[in-house]
């Protein structure tokens, strides 16, 4: 301490020696720091020169040159297509602000305020901001928690309902298309009522539920599978659609480790996969008895499944192993046989597009047919199958000829995240595992897992709002 | 604190000279002049045996002096033999001075043995200029010996302030056991590090085996002796020097800008037929600034670094005795600023690194009885080095990976961004500033005690010196550590709002401390006979040696750690010259180490060399031409213990077997591990298991020290009255029984683990030497000075894993040779990938690397890795330099290069847009490389162009061990110009000043290399490095 006394003392002494060094050589630092942008000058014209880019669609980054529009970020207002947008910066020569959705007409409009907020002065670009409507990534429902330990776990409205956990399988009542349901593991499972724009808990008691099943006949009540690690404890059970899915009865019939389960659209029996078998089980509701269907060549694995609405086969999606198996419908048997390989290279992880198994996915999970228009002239299967790519965080698309492609997330070339906007370009997710196809209003919701939130893919449509779907629905 | 202790003594030497009240004083006066009648100014004249500082003579040599009759006076001055007279009963003394003799024959070399003069020499041994290491402004005095000292090999592989760079003799001839050369500090094995330049008397550096075989097997790397100043007879001789530093960079990397970041990553991913990273209304927002959230420019180095560093040195010591006892004390203090800006709201501590030395020294020697000497030594340190919470290598990792555009400094919120919560991710200016701090400390004390006793009552001619030293040396750190709160942000804004995601929660400063210790003690005792009868001369030694080296901390629960690391040897030296012509010398060192089983303990290492002294001979003894000329030859054995951190390689270790988990994990049964690999000796309702027990280590018994014999021929010259002399030295090694895991054992032996042996070979051949060619233009002395040192070594064994492809093995190639692929240039166009062998790392484009199929099997792979360029360390290492002396002025430049070196470049930087484990966008991108020759798709379609086409996100073939990311390692700088004014004796002699001296060095100013992104003398290959610094210091030495 004391060396550090006298050392201070003696600073007067260094500064002679740095002042002597320093003659020795002279630097030049240049100062690069502008601050230089003028203020908006009342006295001077406001004008609007060009824009960048000249197309886009909603959430398009677009810088705006011109003249005069001053640096401070609360006395301008940019209006596109009749829609106000976020003005991001400013910089008196140019501007950066966000398109705004629905923004059709594509006219700007720059506006200077006062500090009262009252206009003063606006110019007008000379040609208008191509809007194209296009399918984009947007916010569903779920609060996204930038620190974790925010998170809150709540019923409520759409606009208030906290996050949700380990979404795993998302699931439309087939009665009711306002009603989604999702499992979420071991965490609280959801109901999604969109007529009371309302989330609440579908309490099953349950300590982890996977699947989610409707039963074929009768009042098409729902089979919910519980996945446990007991090979003689029961897993499903049958919530009664007159109960309000608040009572339930159990399928005796023990099972371990259900991840996956499905019902046939036609017949009507019940399918089941094993995690530690590595088997799946039909279960037929009549002669209530169960049998081996096929094995899958793995074990130890979490399989999906999800038939197709024709009933002809069902995709059997091992989670750990990395690909998809495809299992035929056996009309005569009434049963699903010995799966094949249809899309992915089994325990080979990777993001990879292409057709059948040359493709790479990493940890698929849930997926949804979605009749496709375009294929209704070439005939045969109509429908493509849109499913979950876990680990590449992203949404993947398998046609009936098996070719996988990419169809949203991983924006940029980008991997996790959360990001709206372009499928391609901008949009992101982290580890989806639930999906589900809105037929009513065409669009897909996705379980985006690790972002606690559920996601929404659409088509900007020009004509047609999200509320007035709603009210028709209201009206059936 | 020194500057204030020389002030203050120049203040009170004029009251306190020389004086004494027991009997009358006098005052005589006399003048000194030269043997041709020439005054000499500045003479010291000093009463012998007497404090004080004595007078001192003027221009016209006068000086006058307060003495009593019956005292000694002594006259002394630097360059000059010194004059004692008896003063009795006159009142002037008039004296005349004469020059003293020193030309190379009288120099005096220090030996294992002890001083020799030069000219018995027989082994390879380089005595160091001292005064040329002082110059260097590192804490180190091995900075500074690179391309000085013929012989040495060092690199500086870092710049931060305390670093300490590596060196090794001759060179590295083992890939087994350590290739440090053994310190010895007056006698005793110790850091280099601990001594101050300052203090030291002589520097000596034993090059082969006759030299060194007496250190048996702890000589095989070469040996460095350091010995220490002492008291000297006559009046208290008193210097002081103090310098101030100003160091910056001496090449920092140099980044892009944001806009031509991006610009880049777009090409690297349309060149690849890909989307384009950024958007044109993105690239228009970076350039136009309107984002500074998400599309910033922030040039990181500039955030963080500083443009320059003020450091300062200050040394005092004082020297003196009489004809009983003699003392030396020394005092330093070093204080090395680093370059790291720091948060000026931040008063409580320092986040920039630094490095602080204090140094202290005292020795006295005592004569106990006319024959029986006592020498007892004491000398010490601290050295203190702070730095950011974090750690200097993540900053560097950082300063490598953050781009332009990735975070800006603070988000407009307020929020601090941050890559990730791993420390080499975390924004440097975070890393710099708000990460608290560590500080390190070493205190180290070293005690030596000597007894010399001349047994002339025994025979004439026989000496004992017993030493003893004990050292104790200590290190502790204490860590300071914290973190704010630190955001990501996601790609895109949503709705043109910033979307945060936290990665690390703020951390409050919390500690963290450790320490490590070692104690050491040596014992040694030598009989020394000399005889001559006419012109035969006989000498011999006998040595013994003994010392321990035991932790003192941080010992762990494992019996053997704390046991002590002992050294036994008993050695020798015959030598054996006629008429100092023919020499003849053997040497011997019998040496053993307990690490070692009881049967491969001890060794004996044996040494001879012969020198014939041709100048001596009659037909030469006349001629005027020729000083010295002496032509040397050695040849023996010496060992290297050194296996590192193994102990006891013979014993094996025992482990119980516990079940594990597939993470390696013990299983635990309520609180019990559960055991494993056993038997039930019950049944099964009953089970009565016992778990089983295995090898974790598997016993070596015959590992011992490796082998190294060597064989040196050399010359020492000195001709025209030594206006050129020099020493040259050719020399070979093979170094036998090179220690290493036997990883190739077939695993039908059975074994649980690997082995080890003493199983490898390696050849050295090379050369050293050093030329000086003095002349006198006029009133100026120039002296011209060049030393060399070359050294080329390959494995002739080694256990390596069998192959078809001689070219694969290490066997045949250096140590530490590089290996990679043959780059033929880039790929021209689609029709070249065709007709190519087929790489095998991934698709190719036109515009990248194409690779040589060695083996030719029409694909290139891992088999065609072979042996490229030469090693990291370079193999040769050269300096030259001149020195002027004008009156006053005297400038000194010295050169110093390095060749046959050459490294990979790699990492996130060379490798462009790589990224890094968490993705994309990691890795910022050298200017050098933007705007380099590189091939552009379109614009550049160069097959030879120094950078492939880019890709985003890493490329598996052109990101790879290749000679085209081989760069030449060789390098020439400017290492030191020194200019010093000393002021006339006059002038100074007016403020009873011996010698006041101001200098300026500069070092490192110039550096001339092909290789250009940052200082190759690092040897670095990703940057991820605290750079070398030029210095620039003003100082002032004074001598009273």
């Amino acid at each position: 301490m004391k060396v550090e006394k006298m050392s201070k003392r003696w600073k007067p002494f260094h500064g002679v020696w740095l002042a002597l060094i320093m003659l020795c050589f002279v630097q030049c630092k240049d100062s690069s720091e502008d601050s230089s942008i003028a203020d908006f000058d009342p006295s001077k014209p406001v004008s609007v020169t060009d824009f960048l880019p000249k197309e886009g669609g909603s959430g398009s980054n677009l810088v705006i040159y011109g003249d005069n529009f001053g640096n401070d970020l609360s006395r301008i207002k940019v209006v596109i297509g009749g829609k106000k947008t976020k003005v991001v910066n400013v910089k008196g020569s140019s501007l950066y602000c966000i398109v705004p959705s629905e923004a059709f007409k594509g006219d700007i409009q720059v506006h200077l305020l006062d500090e009262q907020g009252e206009e003063l002065v606006q110019a007008s670009a000379k040609e208008n901001f191509v809007y194209v409507p296009k399918w984009v990534v947007s916010d569903f429902i779920g609060k996204y928690y930038e620190v974790d330990n925010d998170f809150e776990e709540k019923e409520g409205p759409f606009d208030d309902c906290g996050g949700f956990k380990g979404i795993s399988w998302l699931t439309f009542d087939p009665l009711n298309p306002n009603h989604l349901y999702f499992s979420a593991d071991n965490h609280s499972a959801r109901k999604i009522d969109f007529e009371n724009e309302w989330v609440s808990y579908f309490r099953h008691g349950f300590a982890r539920a996977t699947a989610i099943n409707w039963k074929l006949d009768g009042d098409r009540d729902m089979i919910v599978s519980e996945n446990h690690a007991s090979d003689t404890r029961n897993a499903h059970y049958i919530f009664s659609r007159s109960s309000n899915f608040q009572q339930s009865t159990v399928i005796n019939q023990g099972a371990r480790g259900v991840q996956g389960a499905m019902v046939h659209p036609i017949n009507g029996e019940f399918y089941y996969s094993l995690f530690r078998a590595g088997e799946v089980h039909r279960y037929d509701f009549e002669t209530q008895q169960r049998k081996l269907a096929f094995a899958n060549p793995y074990s130890s694995v979490a399989i999906f499944m999800v038939v197709h609405p024709s009933g002809d086969y069902a995709y059997i999606t091992n989670y750990n192993t990395h690909y998809i198996l495809r299992s035929d419908y056996d009309y005569t048997k009434k049963t699903f046989k010995a799966p094949y390989p249809v899309a992915g290279g089994s325990q080979n992880a990777g993001w990879l597009d292409g057709v059948g198994t040359n493709a790479r996915l990493n940890n698929p999970s849930q997926g949804v047919f979605v009749k496709n228009p375009d294929y209704e002239e070439q005939g045969g299967d109509q429908y493509d199958y849109y499913f979950c790519d876990a680990s590449n965080h992203c949404i993947r698309v398998l046609t009936p000829r098996g070719r996988v492609s990419t169809f949203a997330g991983r924006g940029n070339n980008g991997t996790s995240g959360y990001s709206n906007g372009d499928l391609r370009l901008e949009a992101r997710f982290n580890m989806p595992k639930a999906i589900a196809y809105d037929e009513l209003r065409e669009c897909f919701y996705v379980g985006d897992t690790n972002n606690w939130i559920i996601r929404k893919i659409a088509k900007e449509t020009p004509d047609e709002n999200e509320e007035e779907i709603a009210d028709e629905t209201a009206k059936q | 604190m020194m500057l204030i202790c020389f002030v203050f003594l120049s203040m009170v030497s004029k009251t306190f000279a020389q004086q004494d009240t027991v009997q009358q004083e006098i005052t005589i006066t006399g003048v000194v002049t030269d043997t041709k009648n020439e005054p000499l100014a500045g003479v010291n004249v000093s009463i012998s045996n007497v404090p004080g500082l004595g007078a001192i003579t003027d221009e016209a040599g006068k000086y006058s002096l307060n003495v009593r009759r019956y005292q000694t006076i002594v006259f002394a001055f630097v360059g000059y033999d010194n004059v004692e007279v008896l003063l009795k009963e006159q009142n002037e003394v008039n004296i005349a001075m004469k020059e003293s003799d020193a030309s190379v024959i009288n120099e005096v070399v220090v030996t294992a043995t002890g001083n020799q003069r030069r000219i018995a020499v027989t082994g390879a041994i380089t005595t160091v200029d001292v005064e040329r290491l002082k110059s260097n402004p590192s804490t180190s005095m091995v900075d500074a010996l690179a391309g000085q000292v013929p012989g040495v090999m060092a690199m500086q592989t870092s710049g931060r302030p305390g670093a300490l760079s590596e060196f090794w003799i001759r060179s590295i001839s083992t890939f087994g056991g350590g290739s440090a050369a053994l310190v010895l500090v007056d006698g005793f094995e110790r850091s280099i590090n601990e001594v101050n330049v300052e203090d030291v008397e002589s520097f000596t550096v034993l090059k082969d085996a006759s030299a060194t075989a007496i250190y048996g097997s702890r000589g095989a790397n070469g040996v460095i002796l350091i010995n220490t100043k002492r008291g000297k007879d006559g009046k208290v001789d008193i210097n002081a020097k103090t310098e101030g530093f100003l160091s910056s960079f001496t090449k920092l990397p140099d980044f892009v800008d944001g806009y031509t970041y991006a610009s880049m990553a777009n090409e690297a991913k349309t060149t690849r037929n890909q989307e384009p990273l950024y958007s044109a209304a993105e690239l228009e927002i970076l350039r136009l600034g309107l984002d500074p959230d998400l599309l910033p420019d922030v040039d990181w180095m500039d955030v963080l670094m500083r443009d320059a560093a003020y450091s300062q040195r200050h040394v005092l010591n004082f020297r003196g005795g009489g004809n009983t006892a003699r003392y030396y004390l020394s005092g330093g203090y070093q204080d090395q600023q680093g370059m790291y800006k720091v948060d000026k709201a931040l008063k409580d501590y320092n986040t920039n690194t630094n490095f602080k030395r204090y140094t202290y020294r005292l020795s006295v020697d005592m004569d106990v009885t006319k024959s029986t000497l006592i020498r007892a030594g004491v000398s010490g340190s601290l050295r203190t080095r702070n730095d950011p919470g974090i750690g200097t290598d993540a900053i560097w990792t950082s300063l490598m990976g953050y781009n332009p555009v990735i975070f800006p400094i603070t988000y407009s919120d307020g929020k601090i961004p941050s890559w990730s919560n791993s420390d080499g991710n975390i924004n440097p200016w975070v890393q710099g500033t708000m990460t608290g701090y560590r500080e390190s400390w070493s205190n180290n004390i070293q005690t030596t005690l000597n007894l010399e006793q001349n047994l002339k009552f025994i025979t004439p001619g026989l000496r004992f010196i017993g030493r003893y030293g004990y050292d104790t040396n200590n290190h502790n750190w204490i860590r300071r550590f914290k973190l704010p709160e630190l955001w990501n942000v996601a790609r895109f804004r949503n709705n043109g709002e910033l979307v945060f995601t936290r990665v690390a929660e703020e951390k409050i400063m919390e500690q963290t401390s450790g320490s490590n210790g070692e104690r050491r003690d040596f014992f040694e005792w030598d009989l020394i006979y000399n005889k001559n009868i006419k012109k035969h001369h006989f000498g011999a030694i006998a040595k013994y040696m003994q010392s321990s080296k035991v932790f003192t901390q941080g010992l762990g629960s494992d019996l053997k750690n704390g046991i002590a690391r002992r050294i036994q040897g008993l050695s020798g030296r015959v030598n054996y010259n006629f008429d100092r012509r023919y020499f003849l010398d053997f040497n011997f060192g019998y040496t053993g180490s307990e690490n070692f089983h009881r049967d491969h303990r001890f060794g004996f290492f044996p040494a001879f060399s012969g020198a014939w002294n041709v100048a001596e001979e009659p037909f030469l003894r006349d001629a005027d031409w020729i000083d010295m000329f002496k032509i040397r030859y050695s040849h023996g054995r010496t060992g290297n213990d050194n296996l590192g951190d193994t102990r006891f390689p013979y014993l094996y270790d025992i482990e119980t077997i516990y079940a594990r988990n597939d993470n390696g994990e013990i299983i635990y049964d309520n609180g019990i591990p559960r055991p494993s690999g056993g038997y039930n000796f019950g049944d099964i309702q009953s089970p009565n298991y016992r778990g089983g027990m295995r090898y974790s280590s598997v016993s070596s018994p015959y590992v011992s020290w490796e082998i190294a014999t060597k064989k040196d021929l050399g010359i020492d010259f000195s001709l025209f009255q030594d206006k050129f002399s020099g020493v040259i030295d050719l020399f070979s090694e093979r170094r036998e029984g090179i220690y290493m895991t036997r990883a190739y054992l077939p695993s039908f032996v059975g074994l649980e683990g690997n082995t080890s042996g003493n199983v490898g070979v390696v050849d050295v051949r090379g050369f050293d030497g050093n030329v000086t060619f003095k002349q006198r233009v006029n009133n100026v002395n120039l002296t011209l000075r060049g030393n060399m040192t070359y050294s080329k070594n390959e494995i002739l064994e080694r256990d390596e894993q069998n192959t078809i492809y001689d070219y694969r093995l290490q066997q045949g190639h250096r140590v530490g040779q590089a290996r990679g692929l043959i780059a033929l240039g880039l790929f021209k166009d689609y029709d070249d990938i065709r007709n190519s062998p087929t790489q095998t790392f991934g698709e190719v484009m036109p515009g990248d690397i194409k690779y040589k199929d060695i083996n030719g099997d029409g694909i290139v792979d891992d088999t065609d890795v072979a042996a490229i360029g030469a090693t990291v360390r370079p193999n040769l290492i050269y300096g030259f330099g001149l020195s002027a002396n004008w009156k006053g002025l005297d400038i000194n430049m010295h050169f110093q290069g390095a060749g046959k070196s050459s490294f990979f470049i790699n990492g996130t930087t060379v490798y462009m847009f790589q990224g890094g484990p968490a993705g994309d966008g990691w890795g910022n991108i050298l200017s050098q490389m933007a705007y380099g020759n590189r091939w552009v798709l379109g614009e550049n379609e160069d097959p030879n162009a120094d950078y492939p086409r880019l890709s985003y996100g890493g490329n598996p073939n052109n990101y790879r061990a290749s000679t085209y990311w081989l760069r030449d390692g060789s390098y020439l700088r400017l290492k030191t110009l020194d200019i010093g004014y000393s002021l006339p004796k006059s002038l100074v002699n007016r403020i009873r000043l011996n010698n006041a001296r101001f200098f300026f060095i500069a070092t490192n100013l110039l550096t001339f290399s092909s290789f250009k992104l940052w200082d190759p003398e690092l040897g670095n290959s990703d940057g991820k490095e605290y750079p070398l610094s030029r210095t620039l210091s003003l100082g002032l030495q004074v001598n009273l």
